[in-house]
Order: structure tokens, then C-alpha cells, then sequence
């Protein structure tokens, strides 16, 4: 018979996903095809043997294991991770904001004060962040910052900021660990 | 570790209704998931990777990652499609990862997590048959393994999935990101191609 027509939807009559008609006329052709016959029994032999692999397990201590793994990653991550994950907070974008208005204002500040910049040794950073310390991140600059509304020939001071912004990072979220272990 | 009533609790809600419970802040439903899920995954990646420790730490990494970004779940898929998604992934990462290591010098292999060449792993249950039997089957699934093993990846996939998870075609097709149809001739030709490896195997140890 035309075997080869067949060997395309062999497949689905196998999976019982044929449709009424298209079922008949295989089973039709099965009846005298052996070469599909047999394809269809080894596929079944293949099939029951797929099965009888013996399920694996979880073993017993998959869930205590899983759970201190949770843990270690919500531990607070550090650098530019963690800047990035506060900065998702409202908080956090506007305490951004607010720092990078004060390093504006202030390296302006420092250069009309300041024309001749002390020298520095080559590779000698100005300041360092330690991103493990726990003290908080405090930048200096006047007493003072005047945030002004300029508009319509008239300028309006919306805001004073004080001179010192501390710049608390969250250290952890004590709220999940209670969450989590119990 | 939890009380009846909380283990009845998850049971009787759906893999939906535990996952939007859990985004809501119910850790119970996670755990709920965890043991609805834990061994069809281990057993899943087990049988891709054929490393039984390996196959739970990845099984591991799943969950933690379901637990990650449970909130960026969408209901378009059913749960298990996207767990099996995320399972599926990591499980091609490590085959890739061992071919690479393989085709390197021996010794810049890493040997920390199991055999780098699979090994027999499996207890197979022979009770009930005789001895000639049980070995004729033990002898039968350790070629399946093998056959399976060496089946191109994109087939094993589909395979493992079909005969194996017993998802159905349009769920596989979501697994893997392609098309039932795809499905449909991918697992076509695993079964041409595990039918020609095992042709030796088939149909003997009948009477
Ligand atoms: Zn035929």
C-alpha cells in the first residue's frame, strides 16, 4: 500500500490525536500493513519501557536544603546590586535624587571657592565607599542648599535641604527572615 | 515540620491558586508547591542529566528561581509549563556545560558535582518477576537510558516530556517555546531514532 503517506500521521494516531475519519482509514490501512504494525508495537515497547524508569525522589532533605538556599539569596547584595534594587524604591529614587542634586551643587560650590585643587598622588582616590561598612554614607556640603522654581521672570525657593544627608542603605529585611523561617 | 491541617490545606488548591497565594505573601503555598513539584523535577532533570545529585541541585535551582520571580508569573501558561520551562533550561546550561568539559583535556575537568559520565543510578523495582526477567528489564533500561542520552538535545526534550512528564503536545510546545507542530515531528523522529538504537532490545524476553 502507500505506506509512506502514512508515516506522517502515524505519529498522532499513536498519541490518539487524529480525528474521526483520518483514524479509520489508518486503521483501515494497518490492516494490511505490517511495517506500520510493527512500528506501533515497538513504539509501545518503547513507550511502556519509558515508563517503568523508576521515578526518582526528592531526597528528605530537599526542603530544609532549598530553604537555607532562599535565604543566602535574600541576604542583603552588596555594590551595584543592591544600589540598583533600592533605586526601584520610591525611597530610593528620590533619596537618588537628592544626592545627586547635593554632589552638583556642592562640586560647584568647591570649585568657585577652590580654583587650584591640591595636588594628588597618582591613583590616590579622594574618598572610598566601603559598601560592607554599616556606617552610613554622609556627604558633606554648605549649611545649607536652596532649591529654587524659576519661571516668569521670578524664581521662588521651594525647598531648603540641610547640609548633611545621611543616606541609609537597608541592611536587611527583617520582615522576609521572620516571613521565611517560621 | 507542618501540621495536617496546613498539608490538607494546599492540597486542595490548584498550582494557580497556590502561585498568586504565595505572590501574596503566603510562604505556605510555596512550600505547598514545593512538595506538589519537587519529585516530577528532580526525576525530570534526572533523567536528562542522568546525575542523581546534580539532577536535585538543579531541581533546587528551579524552585529558588520560582520563588525569585513568582511575581513576574504569567497566567497565560499553566504553572507547570513554566516551572518545567525554567527546569528545562537549566537542565540544556548543564548538558552544555558537560559537553564543554568534555571535549577539554582531563585534567581541567571539575568533578565536584557527580560523574561527568553518567553511571547506572536508578533502583529498578523487580519484584515480581523472575530472575532472567529482571535482569532481561534491567538490561532493557539501561540501553533506553543510554539510547535516550544520546539522542540529539532537541529531541530528548520532547521525548522525555511526552513519554516520560506525559505533557501534552501543546504543553511541550509551550515548554520549549516552539510549535505543536514541531512537537509533533521532533517526537517523531526521537521514536524513529530510540527505535533504530534499541531495534536489538525490542520485543525480546516474550515468549
Ligand atoms: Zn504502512
Amino acid at each position: 500500500m502507500d505506506c509512506h503517506r502514512f508515516k506522517v500521521i502515524i505519529g498522532e494516531y499513536y498519541d490518539q490525536r487524529l480525528p474521526e475519519k483520518q483514524r479509520l482509514i489508518f486503521e483501515s490501512h494497518l490492516l494490511s500493513c505490517g511495517e506500520c504494525r510493527k512500528t506501533l508495537q515497538d513504539w509501545a515497547e518503547i513507550s511502556a519501557l519509558a515508563k517503568s524508569i523508576p521515578m526518582t525522589k526528592a531526597p528528605e532533605h530537599f526542603e530544609a536544603a532549598l530553604q537555607r538556599r532562599i535565604m543566602e539569596a535574600r541576604r542583603k547584595p552588596v555594590g551595584w546590586t543592591a544600589l540598583v534594587q533600592w533605586l526601584t524604591v520610591p525611597q530610593g529614587r528620590m533619596a537618588a535624587w537628592v544626592v545627586a542634586l547635593m554632589v552638583l551643587i556642592g562640586s560647584l560650590f568647591f570649585l568657585q571657592r577652590d580654583n587650584k585643587p591640591e595636588p594628588r598622588l597618582a591613583g590616590q582616590a579622594s574618598h572610598t565607599i566601603d559598601n560592607h561598612a554599616p556606617e552610613p554614607v554622609a556627604l558633606e556640603a554648605p549649611d545649607y542648599v536652596n532649591v529654587l522654581l524659576k519661571g516668569n521672570g521670578n524664581e521662588q525657593v521651594i525647598m531648603r535641604l540641610p547640609s548633611t544627608i545621611r543616606v541609609y542603605m537597608p541592611d536587611n529585611d527583617d520582615s522576609y527572615y521572620r516571613n521565611v523561617s517560621h | 515540620m507542618e501540621s495536617t491541617a496546613l498539608t490538607l490545606n494546599w492540597m486542595v488548591l490548584t498550582d494557580d491558586e497556590l502561585i498568586h497565594s504565595f505572590v501574596e505573601g503566603n510562604q505556605e503555598a510555596f512550600r505547598g508547591l514545593v512538595s506538589k513539584y519537587k519529585d516530577p523535577i528532580t526525576h525530570y532533570i534526572h533523567v536528562m542529566i542522568r546525575d542523581y545529585e546534580c539532577a536535585v541541585d538543579l531541581a533546587q535551582e528551579t524552585f529558588l528561581r520560582v520563588y525569585k520571580h513568582a511575581d513576574a508569573y504569567k497566567t497565560t501558561y499553566q504553572f507547570s509549563t513554566w516551572i518545567y520551562r525554567i527546569a528545562t533550561n537549566l537542565a540544556i546550561d548543564e548538558i552544555r556545560r558537560r559537553r564543554r568539559q568534555m571535549t577539554q583535556p582531563l585534567e581541567n575537568r571539575r568533578h565536584s558535582s557527580g560523574t561527568a559520565f553518567p553511571t547506572e543510578s536508578y533502583i529498578i523495582d523487580t519484584r515480581g518477576l523472575r530472575p532472567d526477567e529482571a535482569l532481561i528489564q534491567k538490561e532493557k533500561l539501561r540501553y533506553l537510558s543510554n539510547a535516550i542520552e544520546s539522542l540529539p538535545r532537541k529531541y530528548r526534550h520532547v521525548f522525555v516530556l511526552k513519554e516520560i512528564q506525559d505533557l501534552p503536545y501543546e504543553e511541550i510546545a509551550d515548554v520549549l517555546s516552539c510549535s505543536s507542530g514541531t512537537v509533533k515531528s521532533r517526537l517523531h523522529r526521537a521514536r524513529g531514532l530510540l527505535r533504530k538504537k534499541l531495534a536489538h532490545y525490542l520485543n525480546r524476553g516474550k515468549v
